[in-house]
């Protein structure tokens, strides 16, 4: 009886073991039905659908990076070929929180989304970015880019894309950023000019101003700071929670 | 021999001591774990509550805009005006999202009798509620959604050992989730005629 009992046990907990692997293997296949594109090395441009000129994603690269530069917005282009079983508003926000758009402190991201299969379309706007577009603002972008979108993504893209671009540099919030920023710096190279002077002078009232302009605009107006942006983002916000509009071209 | 049995219950003594004591300091960080949990949960319940809210804030203005063209449909109109009132009256998850249903199935009933009227639809003020609508209704899904999966997260450390006895300590309670409605999870897009 004990000798045969002993080599059952051992079967059974292999038997235990396959069917828990098995379990786990399938468990994790369920956790993955839907495989998000990770972020091109380009990070504002992701083509999944392969619809986009080169062009354009030269054009679309170029603006974003220099719109990050200056206002630390990011507006990323993505193109899919398919949306799965998903609806294209669930995809848009899982993508955008999984990609991190937007800044961490100003959550500012906003994300063009484009599923070539579905024809549709969906831009996202992150929480910081919710004041200067809203819901009807979105919905009207979208619209009136419905007929280029129709004819040609490629066009009806860098249609949709330049006037999201335009509204974001005369949006208000912005353009008083803007000349903070201006202000900011013409302030910083006055003073930068006469440290300069005194030092030439020899005289350490110098500075006093120094200090005077740290204390007041060194936490960067504006929002703007003096780190540098190379090549790396550094996002990592993705707080989006449901802004935006949605279409079907 | 009496001197190593006072030291070996002093032993015991010390040793129950400490293990009562990293069960308190367990407790009270199981406790705290709860509390921040719980706290995360209602702050995105309130969430809801304020996608909600401003769904309904909208309906007014929708319902004004749709009379201006379709005066004699008062039908629809009483309808939606009900389902939003009572929406706004409702409290918790469960009443609140049965709530949420009806409302948008009258209001899916308003876009109905919309499409009879093509001058309607191309009010541009018009298109502007239903993007607003679209997107709140969007906000709602993925506020609710967000709601949910902390909420889950906090039932099911409610519920495994050994976090479930603490709990039980404590007498607290699961909290319940926001309910899809079948008809309130299609939302609205946007469509180019």
């Amino acid at each position: 009886m004990v000798r045969k009992k002993k080599p059952n046990v051992t079967k059974r907990f292999y038997f235990i073991f396959i069917v828990f692997a098995v379990f786990s293997f399938s468990c994790s296949l369920i956790g993955a039905v839907v495989e998000f594109p990770k972020p091109t090395s380009d990070f504002y441009v992701g083509d999944f659908g392969d619809v986009l000129s080169n062009e354009t994603k030269e054009h679309i690269i170029q603006n974003s990076e220099g719109l990050y530069h200056q206002l630390h917005v990011q507006l990323v282009v993505v193109t899919i070929e398919t949306l799965g079983k998903q609806s294209i508003e669930q995809y848009a926000i899982t993508l955008a929180r999984e990609w991190g758009i937007g800044d961490k402190e100003s959550n500012k991201g906003l994300l063009i989304l484009i599923s070539k299969k579905e024809r549709a379309i969906r831009i996202e706007i992150g929480k910081g970015l919710e004041g200067d577009f809203n819901d009807a603002k979105v919905g009207r972008i979208i619209r009136d880019c419905s007929k280029e979108l129709k004819s040609s993504l490629d066009v009806g893209i860098k249609k949709l894309y330049d006037i999201v671009l335009k509204k974001m540099n005369k949006s208000d919030s912005f353009v008083s950023s803007r000349w903070s920023f201006a202000v900011n710096f013409s302030l910083g190279v006055g003073l930068f000019a006469l440290l300069l002077y005194f030092a030439k002078k020899k005289d350490s009232s110098g500075w006093f101003f120094v200090i005077l302009y740290q204390l007041l605009f060194g936490r960067g107006a504006g929002g703007y700071n003096y780190r540098s942006h190379s090549n790396s983002n550094d996002g990592g916000g993705g707080h989006f929670s449901g802004g935006g509009a949605s279409g079907k071209f | 021999m009496a001197r190593i049995q006072i030291k070996k219950s002093v032993k015991i003594l010390i040793v129950f001591f400490l293990l009562v004591l990293t069960l308190g300091i367990y407790c009270i960080s199981v406790w705290n774990s709860f509390v921040v949990t719980r706290q995360k949960v209602d702050l995105l319940f309130s969430g809801v509550e304020v996608q909600l809210q401003r769904r309904a804030d909208l309906i007014p203005n929708l319902v004004n805009v749709v009379k201006g063209y379709a005066a004699h449909e008062e039908a629809v109109f009483s309808e939606v005006t009900k389902a939003r009132t009572q929406m706004i009256s409702a409290k918790g998850p469960d009443e609140l999202s049965a709530a949420n249903g009806e409302l948008t199935q009258a209001l899916g009933r308003l876009f109905a009798v919309a499409e009879a009227y093509p001058e309607l639809k191309a009010n541009e003020n018009f298109l502007s509620l239903q993007d607003e609508l679209a997107g709140t209704e969007n906000r709602i899904a993925i506020a609710r959604q967000d709601f949910n999966e902390q909420a889950t997260h906090f039932n099911a450390s409610l519920q495994t050992l050994p976090k479930n006895l603490i709990a039980r300590l404590f007498g607290l309670k699961s909290i319940s989730l926001f309910g899809v409605n079948e008809n309130a999870k299609e939302v609205p897009v946007v469509s180019f005629k």
